[in-house]
């Protein structure tokens, strides 16, 4: 029963916003603008919210659990560090900037280089475990997109012919990429009607 | 009044009143318009002129009197009403006058053939009529109320009336006797009407009148010494006097066909015991009760309800013998030694009382009647229970029936009352006696247990009565018992399993598989090959240090790019049209949408841009819809800064700060920027996003970069719109490169290198990266075709060991 109002709500909200892209300069539209400011204010509002549930979440963690809290410790530790360095250097300071950005570049890049170890060693032991033709197939196109993305040929212009057949290597992926963007676009509209005729309700809760 | 009344209706002469109703009608109409009543029968419009007698009820009784009295005594009343009768009662008197005839014609047969009275039918009915008679008595008490009432009525309205005309009306019954078809009812009522006339005392007349017919009550009223024999102008006709006269012999045939049949039979079996005239006064039905003492009947016999009588008639009715080749033989057997027995006993009681009686008759008649009546009515009683219960001497006993009827299941019945009419219908006959017959040994043996069992448990379950509660003396009306009764065992089934062969094998192989995973996991250890792990050490440190190598040695082995994509060339046209054709700094919007993994990358891609850019002295704004974006973005021109010293990065540069919402904020922000982007004191900043020249987007996600993209191009489709995208990012970015939507990318590495070859930028580190990706490269497809040309050779080589052997 609570879901009934929700769901008036957020179906109104949907066709007055839909209606006001439909037809600009009209109170649609404008009713469209202030609906678009309310939802960034309640999205950086959620931010605000969400961070507040993290600090408080590991907090309690760290009283609940002493011996397996170690991990919250630090991260609460970074965030006091942090959050009153910005306070008191301001964002602009080159040395909050530095600080800040040391520590997520190493920390990212880290998880990057682990990620590509990681798929350089399952493609070794895909190679090793199925040898059947899905995995030559997934060889060749590990391959040819290593030769295209990477340059390989791009000194190679005493070749003539490679031209053509790099162009019909670069489709390949530029196709898969279309297909995935037209398949998410029409995920996308079928969300959005099924939200608009009630059909949808994940806000309901 | 009377007077007024009789103007009145000298007034109304001209009107017809409804004899019904009372309602005035107009003197020509033939039916009451109120209740429909035939205002002109046929009988009055024949004699119009006589009186009707029913104008005596409507009239008023006053001068009724007065009429009666002043009226010629030769005009009777009798008269008047047996000609100028209504309708109704014409046809009742017609009806009864058939009746009577066809009595008579049946009475005369009957005399021819005494038997037939008393067949089994009319017993039957008979005994119907005595059974019912407590439960007619009060329904008949209701009904002699209303009459008593009606007659009461009718002798304060016309008893002077009566008693006037009571000599000649007396006249006209003893000459028309014979032809006279009124009822018993209209001929007692007007004896009645006669004896309160004249003035005799009044007899006592019991409380419980009303439980005795009036009938009754009037004739033996009428019938009190004194009144009927001593009277010499006995009004009452000369064929009721029959009923009174029961020491006269016997009367005629014609006569007696004006008595109702259902008094014949038994009035011509008791005009003979009848010897006393004291019993005069009770009616012929009420008189053949000729077991009763004569000094009942001389006592209090007027006073002797309808209960009294019926158990009188019974035990007369049992003292007559019945035709024993119509009753059954059990019944006639049963009866005669139980009506002997009782007849001698009432006979006994009889004297007895008899004696008693005379000794207190003139002191408590009543008293003696009512004592006898309770010693019969115990003797009736106690027959009558011995018929209710029926079972105290049944025509056969269970044990009497022969051994081989006892387990047949025909005679097994299911109910009480059904047992009750087997046992009347099935009569053993002692002529044929059947031995009693055995089922051959062979039959024994073919029998199954199911088809002896439930009769033996039916046998027992028809004998129980229930003793208690309110099903008490019904049998077999509970079947809580039949459950335990009739209880069998379950059916026994086998607990082995079949299964065939081919099952017995697949779950034998069900059984290996999962034995087995368990002893790999158990039992074996991962072998550690040698050569595999020799493999994998080798691949490691040759990727490792030919990157090393490649980065740290500047060799002429790697070449630098001479291909540029199409993109990047656009890319690099665009930012020098930025720089070059501009008077005034470019205003770039700078959005950063990466988490920081790909920040190294980023940087090589963007160094040179920021550069080419810090040239001219561009604004940059940083803008992000992730939180850690504005902050790397920063990061990203401080490091392209350090080469151009003269650009102020205070100035020039401003952090518009993190854009939630997602796609949301994306269109508020390209809508309406002077809100979203925080008024700061840099005076470069554009009050709205259609005053940035140009729309730089840094990232490693596609998604994001999507989101962006495609509300550039919805909302403001003539922004120019770069991209320096990671390499992981490139492929989902392509569509919109290919659609236009970006105007020039720089792509990965390899986009980098071309915008460096491109605007001849001799960044070293730069070129580091070309060569240790190029090499890298290599190395990697170099691995995945040597180790799929090992396994294709392992492949062929134990393909052909086989064949070999």
């Amino acid at each position: 029963m609570k879901s009934i109002p929700v769901t008036i709500l957020a179906i109104l909200s949907g066709i007055v916003v839909l209606a006001g892209f439909f037809f600009p300069g009209t109170m649609l539209s404008v009713f469209r603008i202030y609906a678009l400011e309310l939802a960034i204010i309640l999205a950086a509002f959620a931010s605000l919210i969400a961070i507040a549930n993290l600090i408080i979440v590991h907090w309690n963690k760290i009283f609940s659990e002493p011996r397996q809290s170690f991990y919250s410790a630090i991260l609460l530790a970074g965030f006091l560090c942090i959050f009153f360095a910005g306070i008191i250097f301001t964002p602009a300071n080159t040395f909050f900037s530095k600080f800040s950005a040391t520590v997520i570049f190493t920390v990212e890049s880290s998880l990057l280089a682990l990620l590509c170890l990681s798929l350089a060693v399952a493609c070794f032991k895909l190679f090793q475990k199925r040898k059947s033709g899905l995995a030559v197939v997934f060889g060749i196109s590990t391959i040819i997109f290593l030769l295209t993305f990477s340059g390989f040929f791009s000194t190679a212009i005493q070749f003539s012919w490679l031209k053509p057949f790099l162009a019909i290597i670069n489709s390949l992926p530029l196709a898969g990429a279309r297909g995935i963007l037209l398949g998410i676009s029409i995920g996308a509209i079928v969300t959005g009607l099924r939200v608009l005729i009630g059909a949808d309700r994940p806000y309901s809760g | 009044m009377a007077q007024i009344a009789l103007i009145v209706a000298k007034t109304m002469k001209n009107m017809k009143i409804c004899p019904l109703c009372k309602k005035e009608n107009l003197e020509d109409a033939a039916i009451c318009i109120n209740c429909g009543f035939d205002l002109n029968p046929s009988f009055s419009a024949d004699q119009p002129d006589q009186p009707d007698w029913l104008e005596s009820f409507r009239n008023d009784p006053e001068s009724n009197v007065r009429d009666s009295l002043t009226s010629d005594p030769n005009s009777s009343g009798l008269d008047s009403s047996s000609e100028d009768s209504p309708d109704w009662l014409a046809r009742v008197r017609e009806r009864k006058h058939v009746d009577e005839e066809f009595e008579a014609i049946q009475d005369n047969h009957n005399l021819q053939n005494p038997v037939l009275p008393n067949s089994k039918g009319t017993n039957e009915l008979i005994d119907s009529f005595r059974n019912n008679s407590l439960s007619t008595s009060a329904e008949n008490a209701g009904a002699d109320d209303l009459i008593d009432r009606l007659r009461n009525a009718e002798d304060d309205n016309y008893s002077s009336e009566i008693s006037a005309e009571s000599g000649l009306s007396n006249k006209i019954s003893s000459e028309d006797a014979a032809d006279l078809t009124i009822d018993d009812d209209w001929i007692s009522r007007f004896s009645q009407i006669e004896n309160s006339s004249s003035e005799e005392p009044q007899k006592v007349i019991p409380k419980n009148r009303g439980s005795i017919p009036a009938w009754i009550q009037q004739q033996a009223a009428d019938r009190t010494p004194g009144t009927t024999e001593d009277s010499p102008e006995n009004p009452v006709a000369e064929w009721i006097e029959k009923y009174g006269t029961r020491d006269e012999p016997a009367p005629e045939s014609g006569d007696e066909s004006k008595i109702p049949d259902w008094i014949q039979p038994l009035d011509d079996e008791d005009t003979g015991d009848l010897e006393n005239g004291e019993e005069e006064g009770f009616p012929a039905w009420l008189a053949d009760k000729d077991s009763l003492p004569p000094a009942s009947m001389e006592t209090g016999g007027q006073s002797q309800p309808d209960w009294i009588d019926e158990i009188n008639q019974q035990t007369v009715d049992e003292d007559q013998p019945a035709p024993e080749e119509i009753l059954p033989d059990w019944i006639t057997e049963d009866s005669s030694e139980d009506s002997s027995e009782q007849v001698s006993t009432v006979l006994a009681k009889k004297d007895i009382e008899e004696s008693e009686v005379k000794k207190t008759q003139s002191k408590a008649p009543l008293k003696t009647t009512m004592g006898l009546d309770e010693n019969v009515g115990k003797k009736a009683g106690k027959i009558e229970s011995d018929r209710s219960e029926g079972i105290a001497k049944p025509p056969f006993q269970l044990d009497q029936v022969p051994s081989w009827l006892e387990n047949n299941e025909d005679l097994i019945n299911t109910s009480f009352f059904e047992d009750k009419e087997t046992k009347e219908a099935f009569v053993p006959d002692s002529t044929n006696q059947i031995e009693p017959g055995e089922l051959p040994a062979w039959l024994k043996a073919m029998r199954p247990l199911e088809a002896i069992i439930p009769a033996i448990s039916r046998l027992t379950e028809n004998k129980h009565i229930e003793r208690s509660g309110p099903l008490a003396g019904l049998k077999g009306v509970l079947s809580s018992q039949d459950s335990n009764q009739t209880y069998s065992p379950p059916p026994m089934y086998t607990s082995t399993l079949n299964i065939t062969e081919k099952e017995m094998n697949q779950a034998a192989i069900l059984d290996q598989l999962f034995t087995e995973d368990v002893d790999i996991q158990t039992k074996h250890n991962p072998i550690v090959d040698i050569g595999a792990f020799i493999i994998r050490l080798i691949i490691p440190i040759l990727l490792v240090g030919l990157l090393v190598f490649s980065s740290l040695t500047q060799t002429g082995l790697i070449e630098r790019p001479i291909l540029f994509p199409s993109e990047t060339v656009r890319f690099a046209s665009i930012i020098n049209g930025l720089i070059l054709n501009s008077e005034a700094a470019p205003q770039i919007l700078v959005v950063m949408e990466s988490e920081g993994a790909s920040q190294a990358e980023l940087e090589i891609l963007t160094r040179s841009v920021f550069e080419r850019l810090m040239l001219k002295d561009s604004a940059l704004s940083i803008i992000s819809s992730t939180p850690n974006g504005t902050l790397l973005g920063e990061n990203l021109i401080q490091t392209a800064a350090v080469k151009h010293p003269g650009y102020d990065l205070d100035k020039r540069v401003t952090n518009l700060g993190y854009l939630p919402g997602g796609s949301s904020g994306i269109q508020g922000f390209l809508l309406d920027n002077s809100e979203t982007i925080y008024p700061s004191a840099i005076d470069e900043v554009p009050d709205s996003f259609s005053n940035f020249s140009a729309v730089l987007m840094i990232t490693d996600n596609a998604e994001s970069a999507k989101l962006w993209i495609e509300q550039i191009t919805l909302h403001r489709p003539q922004t120019v719109m770069l991209v320096a995208a990671a390499a992981q990012s490139v492929p989902m970015l392509m569509p919109y490169l290919e659609s236009n939507q970006i105007d020039g990318m720089e792509a990965g590495l390899y986009g980098a290198a071309s915008y460096a070859q491109l605007i001849q930028n001799e960044d070293s580190s730069l070129w580091s990266f070309w060569n240790m990706q190029k090499t890298g490269v290599s190395v990697f497809i170099l691995l995945i075709i040597a180790g799929g040309l090992w396994y294709l050779a392992q492949f062929l080589l134990k393909s052909k060991l086989p064949k070999s052997r």
